[in-house]
């Protein structure tokens, strides 16, 4: 069967059985539904002005009054006080029964319970009405202006509780001589009162009917795009005198091999435009968190507090998982092949798979912010807030979903290039003959394989906490720091799996750039393979305050501090290359040099953290902030832009700007430095981490951080430029401008639609020599 | 436009690959998001946040698209001729004893012994806490200071795990049994072999979710029918076995339920998985036929089957006997 078929055939099952085998969802009864009850409940108290009044007009003579507390906490019962003004039963001389009023109250969350006997709920319904006025009520409900009952708050505090009241005020003829029930001349209104839980927040102008946050998305984006389209395309029809027919098939043939394609360098193409972008969201979600920080503030001045809560959450999962690690496979996914002389990785197919769950697991990531609040549990999700009630909800939900899918990308990326890596490289690339990033890569994957798949593990396990009851981290009996302990597992390896491609990039660009191949490739490659050894047995470093056993805590913290002597041997080796070379200092390399420094400081304060009495003092403060910036920036963000820079005359065929690209450089060091070295003062003053505001003792520090900050975010608007300015019009870059020595030298720029016609033998230099004599 | 692009061009130099185009993986994600949107919002969403039924429908459609995407992406390897295109050269000896494919699976499994470690060590962790249900000590009104283990839940319905357990090891041999068939090009017996294993496997699949219905609503501790007495042991028989599975052994009643059904339907998740993998088969088995040339796949899905069967080994001890 070809494929069209199959894709029909699914299409309409999947419909078909959807339809079928989903279950009915709740309706609301309409108003043809016979008994009183359920007439009341869809008209409130409209229903008393059937004699002469207008029942779809409310009176606003009529005046509502529900007393409430301020907002409410989950399984809490208050009482509540309902009282009527205006209308009839104000005129002279109503001021005491008979049939002084009457209402009628529903909420949409949490149970209402009458406390005395002007007040009953009917059998079988959740509204609240008054007594006497049906037979067999006994009670003084509907002699009265004013009722109290009691109300139950629900089980999450995330939510608005919305009450529905319909209030009566009654003239007083209970009965007229013509046998009518008595309503005519009664005035009525209605009214909505919002209560918010103490973790919620009432949105601005919500009205009834309004659209929920997903369906508002969809319809944007679509009549933005339905928009666009019909300009650009009708823009096309006309200027170009083409067909409709003729324009969609020339946009299709362009995007159709974009979604469909299986070759290496395309997937690498777009991990990195994907992971620079992601980059960007996560940057304006840093920006905004520096805004909060600006100057202490209250609670809803810019950000609300959980607002904030969700903004650091998405900014670390964003730039870590959707920036950080798709740029490192999309560099992996160009160029390992490339430098090995194989002609694509091992399964083709899974490499697209892996590169699609990217985008797609990002949506359903960001889905939180379409549904009252994205994951506010920080990216470490630390138990038991991120099991609880108070997380927002579906937004951790969606946060938890999203990366189960990121992490499967992952993994079946690694095994993808394990794979290839190992069996696929060409004749004479010995493992001691391939270049550095390659090997750094090699680690890397080891790394994913054995690191993941716990964190998925524990993602399940949390989200069978929060959908299906469990009690892995919620219970009384269980254990948050088991969160902690597979969290971290896996959370160590991680930030090694970030900067170890770096280190990789580093060894590549300032091996060229200094004319001479690294000095000491084989400590290079053991130094490597050690810090990936060592990454295992050193994350009970985030756990210091957890109260953990002190035998366990020493060891880690030798462990941690023992990490630093494999790098200090990378560190080192660079600069011995360095220093026999003849160093060029253009963009590339000046990046590089500029990341051997920032790095180094980031690892110094990660040794001084290593040590428990300094960390104990420096747990969750901005010190730490301070060190995982600098080694991720510093680390893996400048190397990785290095990269960029080196690699882009490959992969375009275009030189970048020198000019923009030096100053670029320049503006990024100065404004990256100013902005996040403070933050060791700040931290060190006791200034915490992932709070909303601070003592005002700290301002001006925090004020000079956020300015610093935005200028670095205005930094990279250089780089961007010179990224689609350089596409257009940069000079034409040759096979080689760099006069580099690995493979991915010695084809084309870009390389071609078949990357080896022949798969080349790696010879040794000698003989490479004899051969062109 | 939806055709597979897979040109071969001879030279005279060595074959040339084009890369083949495929949208499977992009709708395969696509439908992986959907289905994960719908149950986000079906589990967590609506107005009090703790469902919105509709969003079912939207979960299904994610599903039955993982379904579709994931039949286009075997048709590729659905006419005979596409098992062999697989095939890429090595170049160092040492790596190249075993095919490319079944070195990836191997690196896949690894992976999946991190699931399993993980989830047992969970489960450990947890056990090692609490010391277990005993008579002698003081366990506490409602046994919460105690272990009260799934075995002693189970322990009376014990054939039914011992069933499950011989199902999987024997489908383990009947998939040996299939692969040799293959080798010795007797396509009838390959498909009559495959087929037994989907039957086990089937059968593991429906004993557990029938006990595990048993075990969810059944009155554990039935104090009027028998007056149950902690001096006289556990008995399910008697409706005692501890006063916290009054309501039924589930996996929100405690930290033992939660280990056990989160642990033993992680590895019925992958049993599932590997059933539908296990359908292709059958198909592809039952009309072409595998032979000596082409029987790969059926030794791929034996590692992976054989390691679902491994991970058994340890989690039927570990749950059902300890």
């Amino acid at each position: 069967m070809n494929r069209i078929k199959i894709l029909g055939i699914g299409i309409l099952l999947s419909i078909i059985f959807a339809v079928t085998a989903v279950p009915t969802g709740e309706t609301n009864p309409g108003g043809i539904d016979p008994g009183i009850s359920t007439l009341v409940e869809a008209n409130g108290c409209s229903c008393h002005n059937i004699g002469d009044g207008d029942m779809n007009n409310p009176n606003s003579a009529v005046v509502l009054n529900l007393s409430m507390p301020d907002n409410f906490t989950a399984g809490e019962t208050y009482t509540l006080t309902l009282n009527i003004s205006g209308g009839p039963n104000d005129i002279a001389p109503m001021e005491n029964g008979p049939n002084m009023g009457g209402f009628m109250l529903k909420v949409s969350t949490g149970t209402l319970t009458p406390i005395d006997n002007n007040v009953w709920k009917p059998e079988d319904s959740s509204y609240l009405t008054h007594t006497g006025g049906e037979e067999g009520q006994n009670g003084d409900g509907n002699n009265l202006r004013e009722w109290s009952f009691n109300w139950t708050a629900p089980d999450s505090d995330s939510v608005v509780a919305e009450f529905m009241v319909y209030g009566n005020s009654v003239n007083g003829n209970a009965y007229e001589e013509s046998g009518g029930m008595g309503n005519s001349g009664d005035y009525w209104n209605s009214g909505v009162f919002l209560l918010a839980g103490q973790n919620a927040q009432i949105a601005d102008g919500s009205d009834y009917g309004e659209l929920s946050g997903p369906k508002k998305i969809i319809y944007g984006f679509g009549i933005v795009f339905i928009t666009l389209a019909v300009v650009v395309v009708g823009y096309r029809m006309v200027d170009q005198d083409e067909s409709f027919e003729e324009v969609m098939k020339s946009y299709w043939r362009w995007i159709y091999p974009w979604l469909t394609t299986t070759d290496h360098k395309y997937i690498g193409t777009l991990y990195i435009v994907t992971g620079f972008a992601w980059f960007f969201i996560g940057g304006v979600l840093g920006l905004l968190i520096r805004w909060q920080l600006y100057e202490p503030r209250v609670d809803g001045d810019f950000l609300t507090y959980q607002e904030y809560n969700s903004t650091f959450t998405m900014h670390g999962t964003t730039m870590i998982f959707m920036a950080a690690m798709p740029i490192i496979f999309g560099f992996a996914n160009y160029l390992i092949p490339l430098q090995i002389g194989a002609r694509d990785l091992a399964f083709p197919r899974l490499n697209s798979f892996g590169y699609w769950l990217l985008p797609t697991g990002g949506i359903v990531l960001y889905m939180g912010y379409f549904t009252g609040g994205a994951g506010d549990v920080g990216w470490t999700g630390y138990a038991p807030y991120s099991s609880g009630a108070s997380a927002t909800r579906p937004g951790t939900d969606f946060w938890v979903a999203g990366q189960l899918m990121l992490g499967a990308s992952s993994t079946l990326t690694a095994v993808n290039f394990l794979v290839t890596m190992l069996r696929m490289r060409a004749p004479g690339v010995s493992l001691m003959k391939m270049p550095l990033f390659s090997w750094s890569i090699l680690v890397t994957v080891f790394l994913l394989l054995l690191s993941i798949p716990v964190f998925t593990v524990a993602l399940i396990l949390l989200m069978a906490d929060r959908t299906f009851g469990s009690l892995y981290f919620s219970g009384p009996d269980s254990d948050p720091i088991l969160w902690q302990h597979l969290f971290w597992y896996f959370g160590h390896p991680e930030v090694y799996i970030v900067i170890l491609p770096a280190f990789g990039v580093l060894s590549e660009i300032i091996s060229t750039f200094s004319r001479r191949p690294i000095f000491g490739y084989t400590s290079m490659v053991y130094a490597m393979a050690t810090i990936g050894i060592i990454s295992f047995v050193v994350y009970g470093h985030h756990m210091f305050t957890t109260g953990a056993d002190p035998l366990f805590r020493f060891i880690v913290m030798l462990t941690t501090m023992l990490v630093a002597v494999p790098t200090g041997i990378k560190i080192f080796n660079w600069l011995a290359t360095m220093t026999g070379g003849s160093v060029v200092l253009n963009t590339p390399m000046m990046f590089s040099l500029g990341t051997i420094i920032t790095f180094t400081i980031g690892g110094i304060t990660g040794i001084i953290l290593a040590s428990i009495p300094l960390d104990i003092a420096f747990h969750d403060t901005y010190f730490v902030v301070a060190h995982f910036h600098y080694v991720l920036i510093g680390g893996t963000m400048f190397s990785f832009i290095a990269g960029v820079y080196y690699w882009y005359p490959k992969m375009t065929g275009k030189m970048m700007n020198e000019k923009l690209g030096i100053a670029h450089f320049a503006a990024t060091f100065i404004t990256f430095n100013a902005a996040f070295y403070p933050m060791h003062n700040v931290g060190i003053s006791g200034m915490p981490r992932r709070y909303a505001t601070y003592d005002s003792s700290l301002t001006e520090l925090n004020q000079f951080i956020s300015i610093f900050a935005i200028l670095f975010g205005l930094a990279q608007l250089i780089f961007v430029y010179n990224v689609f300015y350089s596409y257009r019009n940069g000079k034409e870059a040759g096979d080689n401008p760099w006069n580099g020595w690995s493979l991915e030298w010695a084809t084309s720029s870009p390389p071609p639609e078949n990357s080896f016609i022949e798969i080349p033998t790696l010879l040794d230099a000698e003989e490479e020599a004899k051969k062109s004599e | 436009m939806l055709r597979r692009r897979l040109r071969k061009v001879s030279d005279g130099h060595d074959e040339h690959h084009a890369h083949i185009e495929t949208p499977a993986p992009f709708l395969f994600c696509v439908a992986t998001a959907i289905m994960f949107i719908g149950l986000v919002m079906a589990t967590a969403g609506g107005e009090d946040k703790t469902g919105d039924t509709g969003y079912w429908f939207v979960f299904i459609l994610g599903l039955m698209g993982i379904f579709t995407s994931f039949f286009m992406w075997v048709q590729d390897y659905w006419n005979l001729e596409g098992e062999e295109d697989e095939h890429i050269e090595t170049y160092h000896e040492f790596w190249a004893t075993i095919s490319t494919r079944k070195f990836g699976m191997w690196i896949f499994l690894l992976t999946e012994v991190m699931v399993f470690s993980t989830l047992l060590s969970a489960y450990l962790r947890y056990r090692a806490s609490m010391p277990d249900y005993s008579p002698d000590i003081d366990c506490g009104l409602y046994f919460e200071d105690c272990w009260v283990p799934a075995a002693d839940v189970i322990r009376s319905h014990l054939i039914f795990g011992v069933i499950n357990t011989f199902a999987l090891l024997l489908s383990s041999l009947t998939v040996v049994l299939a692969l040799y068939a293959a080798k010795n090009n007797n396509p009838k017996a390959v498909t009559r072999y495959l087929t037994v294993t989907f039957v086990l496997g089937a059968l593991f699949l429906a004993l557990k979710l029938w006990e595990w219905n048993e075990m969810r609503h059944y009155n554990f501790w039935d104090e009027s029918h028998n007056g149950c007495d902690i001096l006289a042991g556990q008995s399910i028989a008697d409706h005692c076995i501890a006063p916290k599975y009054a309501n039924g052994f589930w996996l929100d009643t405690s930290i033992e339920g939660s280990t056990f059904y989160i642990t033993t339907g992680m590895h019925g998740a992958h049993v599932f998985i590997g059933l539908i993998a296990l359908g292709y088969l059958i198909a592809k088995s039952n009309k072409d036929g595998y032979n000596e040339e082409n029987h790969e796949t059926i030794e791929l899905f034996g590692l992976y089957w054989h390691y679902v069967d491994l991970v058994w080994v340890f989690v039927f001890p570990f749950f059902y006997l300890y």
